[in-house]
């Protein structure tokens, strides 16, 4: 009697693990894809133009709608190594939504000039289309042929502490891009 | 060994802490992250690993404690099974609380998460909210007839002209900003807040609104400020441009501060509402970080008290079990201030008295069996024969005086009734039987004199007994006094002989005198007849005196008293010098076989040769004139009872022993020839008994008998002095 309880208390567990795993993998999780990068602007104020492909999963879209700010992490690199790399720079875009005004916004957190609304998420996902971010002098004056990568993802950190823990283990809350590597045609 | 043992207290003691403080730092932080105040987005991971890591180790260690324990359990190791028992009342003393409070937790985070979201609240939030969009609207639709009323003033003018215009309108229309673009340039533009000097551009969106809807008013956030944002294209416009005029209004300050407290507040609920599943779960799995980090303190604090419980008590199983072995030296636990500690301190005494108690016990065992080692040599020594019975007349003990008495092995009848013995041996029944009786008879004290046929011949045996005190049984004692009657007989026969000797020789000579005077006086003067009377009378009377006289010599001899002077003898030359006497005789056929080497025995020469002699002469006298005499003398080398003995035999081919040949045989007077004093054989068993030897004769296979006379040899045979240094 005893083993049979126990037994079927097992099973149960694993069933409900079992669920629960698969409810995760029927997540759909969202998209970023880095579709373009190139250095622009003069050699003293150099500008990455960058183009991001972003679809949201439906839990990252709620989260958005109900006024939690995604946050984009881009980081762009010189050279081969991150650890050596000559030129390094950071941008946080931030993805943000006012219910009064019903627009979405899209900031810089690194460069405040830079802020767009948008009416709806298709508008402010084609803005994510063209993107141009400040970049340090540094990229302006490296040697030719220097490779640059950027990388792109949703930065967790930035979410509210309740959200960092399905932000972990969740597939719907996982957002990077592939690396993007070019090699500019001139310093 | 330093090293180890800080490995040991690092593994046992440190890490486990470590473990513990991690786990509550950890739960910690991320209570606080999840209610909004953590700042650990970075370290998250981290955070959430190291929770892990601290749960998996104390995880570990209790594995390990309790794979230790069932070690114990396996070996039996003292105190174990206690232990168990310990940890698991603890435990479950323990555990069922957290477990309980674990659950109202959760409960009551569920019900307090979803008591914030109130229905009603999250409506009334949602109608100010529509009542803000409300508000804006109105002013989004004045601002874009105000626009529009501009934008139709604005046709056909220039540049320069624009510029006043919007300068004169700017506020008049009460707006922030307003600029005319053409061909996506600024063509003129005007502010009345310096904040506001850029105009924002025309985006993708606003061209695409202005094309579907022939203007664009939307409410947008502008820097700090949410603005209203109207754009109107200028018509009339010169062909080939495209004129489009855009004003920024602004919001009344205490309408831009109402809408924005609407929107904050519906926002801040909006978050809270879906981040409630989150929170629940992040709360859920802190609390259950916490359960796990009592759970697991209560089993290792349950191991601790468990094992400080149990260690002294199995200390002092393991001193039990010592004691119990015998080894009252085993350390005890330090008695502590407690029951434990009254029942350390009430073993040590015990110990101690057993300990002592225990010497004692050994030294009297000790003592015991030195008295019946003591006992059992007595015993041993004895000459008399002990036998020591039990209450039911079984066999308990036997000396060795006993057994050569009675000439049986009584280690095999220990513990078994008399009546085994008499089965087995029944010429002893005359000795068993009496003694039976007397058992049975239950008599304090018992005596009688008994005759034994036992294998060494016919013994005269006297029985004493008595009942040992306390119900121990019965003892029966024996003393063979078969030596002590011939002892007794051998020194009458001796008084009688110097009696004789003395009585009667004296008399013989005076009259061997007067039978010779008469012969000679009368002899001559007789008639014949009286002469032949007179002659065979006188010679009849001599000789007997003669034999007489002989008599009374054998018997002087047999009775003197002899101071034998002993010294080194080579046997077996005194044997040549004595057979070489007999060796001319025809009528004897005469064989020896003498062992190798040269034997030397201690004794007197002149009395071993007379012994000798009497051993040849009573072998002669046995055959008779039936037979040619046939006598065989041999010597051999014996060992027995760690002494070496020479064993001179004479053998002859007589008639043999008669029946009943005893040791009587031996006394004098005791004959069966016709002829002979019956001195010879008493003369050799004395003689050898001086010698400190004996006699003893059987009959032989081949027909006839033997006499061998055994004597302590000084010498083994090889190793004996040279003969030169011997006497013959």
């Amino acid at each position: 009697m005893r083993f049979s309880t126990s037994l079927a208390s097992a099973l149960a567990l694993v069933a409900c693990l079992l669920a629960g795993c698969g409810a995760l993998a029927q997540q759909h999780p969202g998209s970023l894809t880095i579709r373009a990068a190139r250095i622009a602007g003069t050699a003293d104020a150099p500008v990455l133009e960058l183009g991001l492909d972003c679809r949201l999963s439906g839990p990252m879209q709620d989260a958005l709608d109900h006024g939690i700010p995604l946050t984009i992490k881009v980081s762009v690199a010189a050279g081969r190594w991150r650890f050596t790399s000559p030129a390094l720079s950071e941008h946080r875009i931030e993805l943000r939504y006012f219910p009064l005004s019903r627009r979405y916004q899209v900031r810089d957190l690194d460069a405040n000039a830079d802020v767009r609304t948008f009416p709806t998420p298709g508008y402010l996902f084609a803005g994510l289309n063209s993107l141009r971010l400040p970049l340090p002098a540094t990229f302006g004056s490296l040697p030719r042929g220097t490779p640059l990568r950027v990388g792109a993802g949703l930065e967790t950190a930035a979410l509210p502490g309740a959200l960092r823990l399905p932000a972990q283990f969740e597939p719907a809350w996982q957002l990077s891009a592939a690396e993007y590597t070019w090699q500019p045609a001139a310093g | 060994m330093a090293t180890r043992g800080w490995l040991k207290f690092a593994l046992r003691r440190a890490l486990p802490a470590l473990a513990v403080l991690a786990l509550l730092l950890a739960s910690l932080k991320l209570a606080e992250d999840a209610a909004g105040g953590g700042g650990v987005g970075l370290y998250y991971r981290w955070i959430l690993g190291a929770a892990a890591a601290a749960l998996a180790l104390l995880a570990l260690v209790i594995a390990q404690r309790l794979w230790r324990l069932r070690v114990d359990l396996v070996r039996g190791a003292p105190g174990a099974r206690l232990g168990r028992r310990l940890l698991l009342m603890l435990v479950l003393l323990a555990v069922p609380p957290v477990v309980v409070v674990y659950g109202f937790a959760l409960r009551f985070l569920d019900a307090t998460v979803d008591n914030w979201f109130n229905v009603k609240l999250e409506q009334a939030l949602d109608n100010a909210l529509e009542i803000g969009r409300i508000v804006i609207d109105e002013r989004l639709r004045v601002a874009e007839q105000s626009s529009v009323g501009l934008a139709a003033r604005l046709q056909g003018l220039t540049a320069t002209e624009l510029q006043g215009v919007l300068d004169n309108e700017i506020d008049a229309l009460g707006a922030t900003q307003l600029t005319v673009f053409g061909d996506g340039r600024v063509i003129a533009t005007a502010s009345s807040d310096p904040r506001y000097l850029d105009p924002p551009l025309p985006d993708a969106t606003m061209s695409m609104r202005i094309e579907g809807n022939g203007r664009y008013a939307a409410a947008e956030p502008i820097g700090d400020l949410l603005m209203l944002r109207v754009a109107v294209p200028v018509t009339g416009e010169v062909p080939g441009t495209k004129r489009l005029l855009q004003g920024l209004f602004p919001l009344p300050t205490r309408l831009q501060t109402l809408t924005r407290g609407i929107e904050n507040a519906s926002f801040d609920f909006q978050r809270l509402k879906f981040l409630r599943g989150s929170l629940k779960l992040t709360f859920a799995l802190i609390l259950t970080f916490a359960l796990l980090l009592s759970a697991l303190l209560v089993t290792l604090a349950a191991f601790s008290v468990a094992r400080r419980l149990v260690a002294p008590l199995g200390r002092l199983i393991s001193a039990t079990r010592a004691v119990g072995a015998g080894r009252y030296d085993t350390p005890l636990p330090i008695a502590s201030n407690d029951e434990v500690g009254f029942l350390v301190n009430s073993f040590a005494t015990m110990t101690r008295e057993i300990e002592f108690a225990s010497a004692r016990a050994q030294k009297s065992a000790q003592e015991t069996e030195r008295q019946r080692e003591w006992l059992v040599a007595l015993l041993e020594r004895l000459s008399a024969g002990v036998l020591g019975f039990d209450q039911s007349g079984r066999l308990r003990i036997a000396n060795r005086a006993a057994e050569a008495i009675l000439g049986v092995s009584t280690a095999s009848y220990l513990g078994r009734p008399l009546a085994d013995l008499e089965r087995e041996h029944p010429q002893l029944a005359t000795f068993t039987e009496p003694l039976a009786q007397h058992l049975r008879g239950g008599l304090r004290e018992w005596r009688e004199e008994l005759v034994v046929d036992t294998a060494d011949g016919r013994r005269v045996l006297m029985l004493r007994g008595t009942e040992l005190p306390d119900d121990a049984g019965y003892v029966a004692v024996f003393d063979d006094l078969t030596v002590l009657n011939r002892a007794q007989r051998d020194a009458a026969w001796g008084e009688v002989a110097r009696r004789l000797a003395h009585e009667v020789r004296n008399p013989l000579t005076p009259i061997q005198l007067a039978a010779e005077r008469l012969r000679r006086r009368f002899l001559g003067r007789l008639s014949a007849e009286e002469g032949e009377l007179i002659d065979r009378a006188t010679h009849t009377i001599v000789s007997q005196v003669e034999a007489l006289k002989t008599m009374v010599n054998a018997f002087g001899d047999y009775a003197r008293p002899q101071a034998a002077a002993l010294r080194p003898i080579a046997l077996h030359a005194l044997l040549d010098d004595v057979l070489d006497l007999y060796e001319n005789d025809q009528r004897i056929g005469l064989a020896r076989d003498l062992a190798e080497g040269e034997p030397l025995v201690r004794a007197d020469a002149v009395r071993l040769r007379q012994a000798l002699h009497n051993l040849i002469k009573n072998a002669l006298e046995a055959i008779g004139d039936a037979r040619k005499p046939q006598i065989l003398v041999s010597t051999r080398i014996v060992r027995d009872d760690e002494q070496d003995f020479v064993e001179l035999a004479v053998a002859d081919n007589g008639p043999g022993l008669p029946s009943g040949f005893g040791d009587r045989w031996f006394e004098p007077y005791t004959t069966s020839k016709s002829k002979g004093t019956g001195l010879g054989l008493a003369v050799v068993k004395k003689i050898a008994e001086e010698h400190g030897g004996n006699i003893r004769a059987e009959n032989r296979a081949q027909g006839g008998a033997v006499f061998t006379l055994r004597l302590p040899i000084d010498a083994v045979p090889g190793t004996s002095k040279p003969a030169a240094a011997a006497v013959r």
